[in-house]
């Protein structure tokens, strides 16, 4: 009798379906507010006019890797 | 007597009159302070490119340059040379010459050095390649392609 309810019941939970529903994870980029002042911004360019952009030096591919967080640091 | 005086009276005139054109004349020109940080600067840039390349080294917020990770700052900045400064020194050099380099700009446009700092910070990010790495104002490490800077 007892083998028979174990039995059945062993049966009806095999036959339950479980869902999780997994919400899209969706990285948004950090949106940063800066006040340019057009003067000192001048005098920097003029300073720095040796500078080059990235991609004129023909500087090798980037690695991605993932730096230690400030906690990490201090 | 008094053609004794005004005899005395014109030879101390002609002996200080030197003296006073000595001291009209404009000072020795003083060694052009920004011309030696850039020439610094424009010799480590190289350098400085590569390690920004590698991700070792990033830009702040406040227009200076910092390891990315802690403990690259002992690593050597040639790793071939094994008499190469450390990253921490290139780092640390650099600093010193962009907030000279501030002082200097910041007296020029009568602003505060550290928004000259700011403003550097600014062009660094805007110039950055995506990869780059740059340090927010929280201290948080962003790559660049995560950063949409907005002008106000």
């Amino acid at each position: 009798m007892c083998a028979a309810l174990v039995a059945a019941g062993a049966c009806a939970t095999s036959c339950l379906s479980h869902e999780v529903e997994v919400a899209p994870i969706e990285v948004k980029p950090i949106h940063v507010t800066v006040d340019v002042n057009v003067r000192v911004q001048r005098e920097l360019d003029e300073f720095f006019d040796y500078e080059q952009r990235p991609g004129e030096t023909g500087a090798p591919q980037q690695q991605q890797q993932e730096p230690e967080t400030k906690e990490g640091k201090r | 007597m008094k053609p004794v005086f005004g005899i005395v009276a014109i030879c101390v005139a002609l002996c200080a009159a030197p003296a006073f054109a000595q001291e009209k004349q404009p000072p020795q020109q003083q060694p052009d302070v920004r011309a030696q940080l850039k020439e610094r600067m424009k010799q480590r840039a190289p350098l400085l490119d590569r390690l920004r390349v590698e991700q070792k080294v990033g830009e702040t917020f406040e227009g200076l340059v910092e390891p990315v990770k802690a403990s690259y700052g002992g690593e050597k900045a040639d790793p071939r040379d094994p008499k190469s400064q450390t990253i921490s020194e290139v780092v640390d050099a650099e600093n010193r010459d962009r907030r000279a380099l501030f002082e200097i700009i910041a007296k020029e446009t009568n602003v505060a050095p550290a928004e000259v700092g700011k403003q550097n910070g600014i062009r660094n990010l805007e110039r950055a390649s995506a990869q780059q790495w740059f340090k927010l104002q929280d201290g948080k490490w962003v790559q660049k392609k995560d950063v949409r800077p907005e002008k106000r």
